[in-house]
């Protein structure tokens, strides 16, 4: 009878024991980790920050500052050419819909930014680390969601604001409401952000965060506050322009002090890559790239032959050789600092067309061919160059009636391309000149597009580039509702806080 | 000694209680549970003392004959009475010392009063000489105990043999009753029995679990034998239904209960699945292919998810499996299956998909009898596509190029054509291949302790090269009972695999072995002159990579595959008090795979590098279960039984991946990864656990009115943290109608029996961390520095964690009707059921702007299914030539009731038919619709020369039309619609058994009616491959019925090729299995137990339009769930013929 009484008891105890089994159910996890307990050391904050930086390159190949905002930001322009399928692509001529791959994959990509900001900026808040340090990782997180809500409003314009602080769904808030949010950001973030000698240029630097200001500013055409944020950067004394103009883009110089914020590429490809070379390198090239971003030949054309910026595009001539490994694939090399291809094969019976396009060798990283991936030229994905903040001055000083101040500034960068500097230019001219500059700087480095809309004249020279590609096209579906792009229809779908008139 | 004692000394009061006694042994033998007996007031009060340190057996028993008042009563020859022993005992009860003395020994005591009854394990274990000699046989049985009578008079010893109808050996443990008494026996191993009766009016009761009960009157005779048949109506009377059996009479729920004769047990069946499949009404059983040992996929009762797992809960021997079942197929005792809600809510949120519950075979008492079965075969392709020559091939192809294009250049040009070859593919890649299975098993037992042991090997060449799957399996039961009240036991099954894996993984095309085989030109050579593997190349490719030749594809890379796997679980159980028994188990289930992959250069994906990976992984899977069950005395016409338990299980998985490219050689193979210049590893685990309280009650009034009453808690850690915790209930009842009065005296109606039945379940088969908000590292690395990367932590943007998270739920309604009619010659069950799923989990988008998640798994679906169910069995023929039939028929119906928004699920395939052919979305699931649903565009032959076909304006002749289904006058996307679907109308089996003395035939007919299947094989080689290619339009065929241009790679802009033309009607009957066997009469072969032999043949004929290999396959081929991509036939492995020869023997 003991015996059962003990057994009794027992299996009593082991059910009693199932019972007080709610910590039993929590999951245990191994190769991840949860958000609530994951974070606790300087180590991890480290590595918190990191996973916002790399989602800046989205979440999938090609996707938001690896590839797809170059296109959506340089197709829809003057300049810009798609040779994919004879100019069909509707970023290039202006038929896009609501649901397109490039501005979905930045709205989806530009929100992973926003998201991971949030989340880290949260968990920072909770962490039991140093309060200068916390400090400093702060205000990358802050830099890091202005740099995406800066790409979402001037793509986008009016775009939902979600600072983490609330959940369910959100309607869309004004641009301004963007704006300012991007400027309360950034202002906060400078103080706390060290300089180009600590942080160099693949991460938020105080330079980074004004001239993000700056840049802003311009955008929203507060053109003092515009000026003066251009200059608190070259204030710094951090930054300089790097003597040529055509070598600053090889991967031996991505960490020149020219560059004030990049994403690196450390050339070894899969996974640390960006995807300009592939993109905008011509597919004939040798292992080249698919070649659907190029610029047109009459922008080509306008270059001064002494201008040192022509080199870093290739004027369009193809061979009919034949690579000698891979038959069927037309071999070209690139020579750095000249811009036309040189054909390989020297028998005579080769003939040579002209392309009526040219291809981009700003991306390919100094190399004159590439032996085995694109991917791996290691070249930087510019978000700010110094010539950059020196034109966003130029421009500022130049809206207010400092022309002089503009031309001064403007100079700076013409000189670096070979050219002289120009003088005597009133508000007008030099608006026009700036606006040049502006294309034959920074060509096929993401700012095109938002150039354009912030002059006035997009919608006519994108129209006039067109009809000089494709002579007798009719580009009447292209008028001023095409300044922006539509919130992307999975978006809409999805939040109950958006109707379709959001579109 | 007083062995010598008279019987009729012994007073009349305790033959009553020897009588007594001798009932409760027939009922404990018959459970299998024999031992000690109750004791009494007297050998409960007296005490013996001894001190024998050298004596006999005799003089001990002669001694504590001599201090008490107890006498012994055993049979010299059984028992040795000259065994020395040693007994040091001081006032200890008689059992104590009884239980020193006879320690280590096989004898057994049975202590009634003052009477001591000496008998040895084994009841039966009679000396066989004794036979001979009935008078002198009877007195000694006497003095064991084993025989006892009434009255001690007019002895009449009758002695005989018990068979069954079905087999001429022996039936053991048959009760043998003198009719009206308690007076008895039962037979022993060889079916043979002893029993003295009182005179030539005696009336014998045989009866037997599973056999129709007899009563035979002694008359004059000496020796009675007798065959029973066996009891059609309850071939199995006991049904196991989870944490316990009930009779079948008292089943309230849908359960299909199978033993070895209702299932399939063919050569090519490896798995329980396969055994099952046109078996049971509303379980459908498929496969993506014919490979050995490849995985099927159970249905039971429709679909009732689309994100997760439609698959049953397999149980073997009481143990939740976490995946599938690896067995013997020859180690099934029997197979019960839940089908109903009343009856899977027992196992709660894993009960929605249905449960299998798989019983193995269990130890039996009396002598080892080894046992071997063994068959070895051939299987043959069921090749049914017809392939074009080389010449038809090459000229049909050169005019489909000039037709496209203007080059001028043939495709093939002179040279080419003059290369001779013309070589059959599929053939150079098949073979007819060997199979075989050698099982030898042994069964014993004491009254202590049972045992089954088996030894499986079975070895499978695959029709196709390189494709062999070998298993090697042992099983151990045993079990033991302690004391008087516990029992102990343990199960293990343990099984090594061995295969050689043909590549058909999703993915990349060029994996697939069967599309190079299949696509490869008939112009090439498999093999040179030499011997060696062909390489010729076309004049198009001249100075390009080498031709991957498909027969180097199949027998040159390594690609083997292993698995190891161990369950095992111990338990015990313990008789508190009478009706109340605890059970404890503890077990577990392990697996580890190991693939190692080698592909030199050429064979490899990439054709470029070699490629080698090993793939590990384990899945573990820890339970321990305790329950209670009891069953208190009630009130005549009254019984209950209540059981509760709870259970605790964990599973975990764990993998690691190597793998390379670019090795310096291929000899070293796989064993060498840190060679290769490219090294990639990736390594994964993960845990999931479930614990559960359950409950269950039956309650029977007067045998008529019955109810079952269920409950279980689940409680499961990959739910959201807000609903960890689910309730499943169920209730059911039944009325046995036929026991009512007025259906007593009807001669039609002998089993009427309807059940009504309510239930709850879930599905959690949804991964572990779902719920989570988990951070990882990054897949992007990003590089501050520009010379190196680092990946971050932080969580994906995709999946957003659901705190709220929680099974599918499914109520269940079911209908049943059990009935037996004239005596039982016809009887069967009809079911209708309707299921609800609500709370179905579904991928919904998110705003990703507002929520930073693009996706999350909510409950947010609905789905129904309704369906009836008829199983019917009938014995046709009874006499010396015997046939009996049994049938089952299935009908369901799925629909889509709710699904996030308005937003269709699309199914997309994993990768193109052909290379530049796209990746085409074949299904979308919409509110309204049916799972299966395939999705396209409307096929309407070929645009004629001067033809316009409106809807299609830059179609040229040739070219395919297809329906402008939406009526808009243009064809585009919106013009797809439902046209077909991959779930069945309605599933069927037959099965029909001849006998004729020794011969039995078995023909087992199956059939599946009313599903499509998107025959993409047909896609892939139908373009230039197969003699359909013959018949596509071209400039010289203008009367072709295919299209010439465009179609299959949807070049020419309209339509695509999921159309009705490759979706095709799969309905099919197949004679599933044919067996004829033969049963030697083994009496005159003392050492010979049985002895049969049998050939099959499996696959032989099928019936069908389908145009593919097999209309069985449905491969399952999505990203979302196995279920809801169902219904593509890919290029799976080809379906074969077997036949088998056999034999089994017992000794």
């Amino acid at each position: 009878m003991k015996n059962k009484i003990i057994l009794i008891c027992t299996l009593g105890l082991l059910l009693i024991s199932m019972i007080s089994c709610d910590d039993k159910l929590e999951e245990n996890v191994y190769s991840e980790l949860l958000a609530s307990n994951g974070y606790t050391t300087v180590e991890d904050a480290e590595s918190l920050i990191t996973s916002v930086y790399s989602s800046l390159k989205g979440n999938d190949w090609g996707t938001y500052y690896e590839m797809s905002l170059l296109q959506i930001s340089e197709l829809p322009t003057d300049y810009g050419q798609d040779t994919w399928s004879g100019g069909s692509d509707p970023y290039e001529i202006g038929t896009w819909g609501n649901n397109e791959q490039y501005t979905n994959e930045v709205w989806v990509g530009a929100y992973a930014v926003v998201a991971s900001a949030n989340f880290a900026l949260s968990v920072l808040e909770g962490m039991n680390i140093d309060d200068q340090i916390r400090a400093g990782y702060i205000a990358e997180a802050k830099f890091l969601r202005a740099l995406a809500y800066y790409d979402l409003t001037f793509n986008f314009k009016d775009v939902i604001l979600n600072l983490g602080e609330t959940t369910g769904d959100l309607a869309v808030s004004p641009q301004a409401d963007i704006i300012a949010q991007i400027i309360k950001d950034l202002t906060e973030a400078a103080p706390d952000l060290p300089g180009y000698a600590t942080n160099g240029v693949g991460r938020a630097t105080k330079g980074a965060a004004l001239g993000l200001r700056a840049k802003t500013n311009l955008n929203a055409k507060n053109w003092d506050t515009a000026a003066a944020d251009a200059k608190a950067v070259m204030d710094l004394g951090e930054y300089d322009l790097f003597p040529s103009a055509t070598e600053i883009f090889y991967a031996s110089n991505k960490t020149d002090n020219e560059w004030v914020f990049a994403i690196h590429s450390d050339g070894s490809g899969a996974g640390a890559e960006t995807q300009l070379s592939w993109f905008t390198l011509d597919g004939t090239y040798q292992n080249g790239g698919w070649g659907n971003l190029v610029v047109t030949d009459e922008f080509y054309k306008t270059f001064d032959t002494d201008d040192t910026r022509r080199n870093n595009m290739a004027n369009g001539y193809q061979d009919g050789g034949q690579n000698e490994t891979s038959p069927g694939v037309f071999e070209y090399h690139v020579i750095p600092g000249t811009p036309e291809y040189t054909a390989l094969s020297t028998d005579a019976s080769v003939s040579i067309s002209d392309l009526d396009y040219a291809p981009i060798t700003k991306h390919t990283g100094g190399q004159n061919r590439f032996d085995s991936d694109p991917a791996k030229s290691g070249v930087n994905y510019a978000v700010l160059r110094y010539a950059d903040i020196l034109l966003i001055r130029a421009e500022a000083l130049n809206e207010t009636n400092d022309q002089d101040g503009a031309m001064t500034v403007l100079n700076i960068v013409r000189d670096r391309a070979g050219l002289t500097g120009l003088s005597g230019l009133n508000q007008v001219d030099l608006r026009a000149a700036i606006l040049e500059e502006r294309a034959k700087e920074l060509f096929m480095e993401g700012h095109r597009r938002v150039d354009l809309v912030r002059s006035g004249k997009h919608i006519a020279l994108w129209k006039a580039g067109l009809e000089g590609k494709y002579p007798g096209g009719n580009f009447s579906n292209i008028d001023e509702s095409k300044s922006y792009y539509p919130i992307p229809q999975s978006e809409i779908d999805a939040n109950s806080q958006l109707t379709p008139d959001n579109n | 000694m007083k062995k010598k004692h008279n019987e009729e000394k012994i007073a009349p009061h305790i033959i009553t209680k020897i009588v007594r006694v001798m009932r409760i042994t027939i009922l404990l033998i018959t459970l299998g549970i024999m031992n000690v007996m109750a004791s009494n007031s007297y050998s409960q009060k007296a005490k013996i003392s001894l001190n024998i340190t050298d004596a006999s057996l005799e003089t001990v028993l002669d001694e504590i004959e001599n201090q008490s008042e107890f006498y012994f009563l055993f049979n010299q020859k059984l028992i040795d009475a000259n065994r020395k022993v040693r007994l040091n005992a001081k006032n200890q009860k008689i059992e104590k010392v009884l239980e020193k003395l006879f320690d280590g020994t096989n004898v057994n005591y049975v202590v009634f009063d003052r009477q001591i009854v000496l008998t040895t394990s084994d009841p039966t274990a009679v000396p066989r000489e004794l036979d001979s000699n009935a008078s002198g046989r009877n007195s000694v049985l006497k003095k064991s105990g084993l025989q006892l009578q009434g009255k001690l008079n007019d002895d009449k010893v009758i002695t005989g043999t018990v068979t069954s109808v079905e087999e001429t050996d022996g039936l053991p443990g048959v009760n043998v009753l003198l009719k009206g008494t308690s007076i008895g026996t039962i037979t022993d191993i060889n079916g043979r029995f002893s029993l003295n009766v009182p005179d030539e009016n005696s009336i014998l009761v045989f009866s037997s679990v599973g056999f129709i009960k007899q009563e035979i009157i002694v008359g004059n005779r000496a020796t009675i034998d007798i065959s029973l048949k066996a009891d059609i109506t309850a071939l199995k009377e006991v049904v196991v239904v989870g944490y316990g059996t009930v009779e079948k009479k008292d089943l309230t729920g849908a359960v299909v209960s199978l033993d070895k004769e209702d299932m399939t047990m063919g050569a090519s069946v490896s798995s329980a699945a396969q055994m099952l499949q046109g078996r049971a009404a509303g379980v459908e059983v498929s496969r993506g292919d014919s490979k050995p040992g490849g995985e099927l996929s159970v249905v039971i009762r429709g679909y009732n998810s689309i994100s997760n797992s439609n698959e049953p809960l397999y149980v073997v021997d009481g143990f939740p499996m976490s995946a599938g079942v690896s067995i013997n197929p020859s180690d099934i005792e029997s197979i019960d299956i839940l089908k109903d809600a009343s009856a899977s809510a027992i196992y709660g949120s894993r009960g929605s998909s249905g449960v299998v519950l798989i019983t193995t075979k269990k130890g039996k008492r009396g002598e080892v009898r080894v046992s071997y079965d063994g068959y070895a075969g051939v299987q043959k392709i069921n090749n049914t596509v017809e392939f074009l020559n080389w010449n038809d091939y090459s000229t049909n192809r050169n005019q489909l190029y000039a037709d496209d294009n203007n080059d001028g250049n043939p495709w093939y040009n002179a040279a080419d054509l003059a290369i001779g070859n013309d070589t059959d593919w599929l053939k150079e890649g098949t073979r007819n291949a060997g199979i075989q299975s050698h099982t030898v098993g042994a069964t014993g037992g004491d009254e202590t302790t049972r045992f089954s042991l088996s030894l499986n090997s079975f070895r499978q060449e695959g029709i196709l090269l390189n494709t062999d799957f070998n298993r090697t399996s042992i099983r151990l039961n045993v079990d033991r009972k302690f004391g008087k009240n516990a029992n102990v036991g343990m199960n293990i099954y343990t099984a090594k695999i061995d295969a050689l894996g043909a590549s058909n993984r999703p993915g990349f095309r060029s994996n697939s072995d069967m599309y190079r085989l299949l696509r490869a030109e008939p112009g090439r050579a498999a093999y040179n002159d030499d011997g060696t593997l062909g390489t010729t190349a076309f004049s198009r490719e001249q100075g390009g990579p080498p031709w991957v030749n498909p027969i180097g594809r199949l027998t040159v890379p390594d690609r083997d595959q292993n698995q190891f796997r161990t369950y095992a679980n111990i338990w015990a159980d313990y008789k508190i008090l009478d009706g109340l028994i605890a059970k404890i188990s503890v077990g577990f289930d392990n697996t580890a795979n190991t693939n190692s992959t080698f592909e030199p250069a050429i064979y490899s994906a990439g054709g470029s590098e070699a490629y080698g990976a090993i793939s590990e992984s384990k899945n573990e899977n820890y339970i321990v279960e305790g329950t209670v069950s009891y069953t208190p005395e009630m009130s005549e016409g009254h019984t209950l039984n209540v059981l509760a338990g709870a259970s605790d299980q964990k599973f975990g998985y764990r993998s690691f991946d190597a793998s390379g490219n670019g090795f310096p050689t291929d000899k070293t193979s796989y064993n060498n990864l840190a060679s290769a210049s490219v090294q990639n590893i990736a390594s994964w685990r993960s845990e999931n656990r479930i614990i559960s309280f359950f409950g269950r009650a039956n309650y029977s009034f007067q045998d008529k009115y019955l109810l079952t009453a269920t409950l279980r808690a689940d409680g499961a850690s990959q739910m959201g943290a807000n609903n960890k915790w689910g309730t499943f209930p169920s209730a059911s009842v039944a009325w046995r109608i036929s026991e009512e009065d007025f259906l007593n005296a009807s001669n039609l109606i002998d089993n009427l029996k309807l059940r009504v039945a309510y239930g709850v379940t879930g599905n959690n088969s949804f991964s572990a961390y779902t719920a989570l908000a988990r951070v990882s590292p990054t897949e992007k690395q990003y590089s501050f520095d520009g010379s190196s990367s680092v990946s971050g932590l932080g969580p994906d943007g995709r999946f957003a964690p659901n705190p709220d998270l929680k099974w599918e739920t499914s109520n269940m309604l079911n209908i049943g009707l059990d009935f037996g009619l004239w005596g039982s010659r016809l009887f069967g069950a009809v079911e209708a059921y309707k299921t609800q799923t609500v709370d179905m989990i579904i991928d919904k988008s998110l705003s990703s702007a507002s929520t930073g998640y693009s996706v999350i798994r909510a409950n947010i679906g609905e789905m129904s299914n309704s369906g009836i169910e008829l199983s019917l069995g009938g014995n046709i023929i009874d006499g010396d030539f015997k046939w009996t039939a049994s049938g089952n028929f299935s009908k369901n119906q799925n629909e889509i009731v709710k699904l996030d928004r308005d937003a269709p699920i699309v199914i997309k395939l994993a990768r193109e038919p052909v290379s530049g052919y796209g990746q085409e979305a074949y299904r979308e699931m919409v509110s309204g619709g049916q799972m299966g649903d395939f999705f396209g565009y409307t096929y309407a032959g070929v645009v004629q020369v001067g033809e316009t076909y409106g809807p299609q304006p830059l179609s040229k002749p040739g070219e395919a039309k297809y329906m402008d289904v939406n009526g808009d006058g243009v064809l585009d996307a919106d013009d797809r619609s439902v046209i077909g679907n991959a779930t069945p109308d309605f599933t069927w089996g037959l099965n029909n058994r001849f006998a004729y003395k020794g011969f039995t035939l078995n023909v087992f007919f199956q059939g599946v009616q009313g599903n499509d299947l998107l025959n993409l094989r047909g896609v892939m080689i139908d373009e230039l491959r197969s003699a359909k290619a013959a018949d596509r339009y071209t400039s010289a065929n203008t009367s072709g019925t295919r299209p010439g241009i465009g179609y299959f790679d949807g070049r020419n802009g309209y339509g695509g090729y999921v159309n009705s033309e490759f979706i095709e009607d799969a309905s099919y009957v197949r004679l599933k299995n044919v067996s004829l066997s033969y049963r030697f009469d083994t009496n005159a072969v003392s050492w010979l137990g049985n002895a049969e032999v049998y050939v099959q043949a499996e696959n032989l004929m099928t019936f069908t339009n389908y145009s593919g290999f097999d209309p069985e396959v449905s491969f399952n081929y999505s990203g979302v769930s196995q279920s809801s991509g169902r219904g593509v036939d890919d290029n799976g492995f080809p379906n074969y013929k077997t036949y088998t020869i056999g034999l089994r023997l017992g000794f």
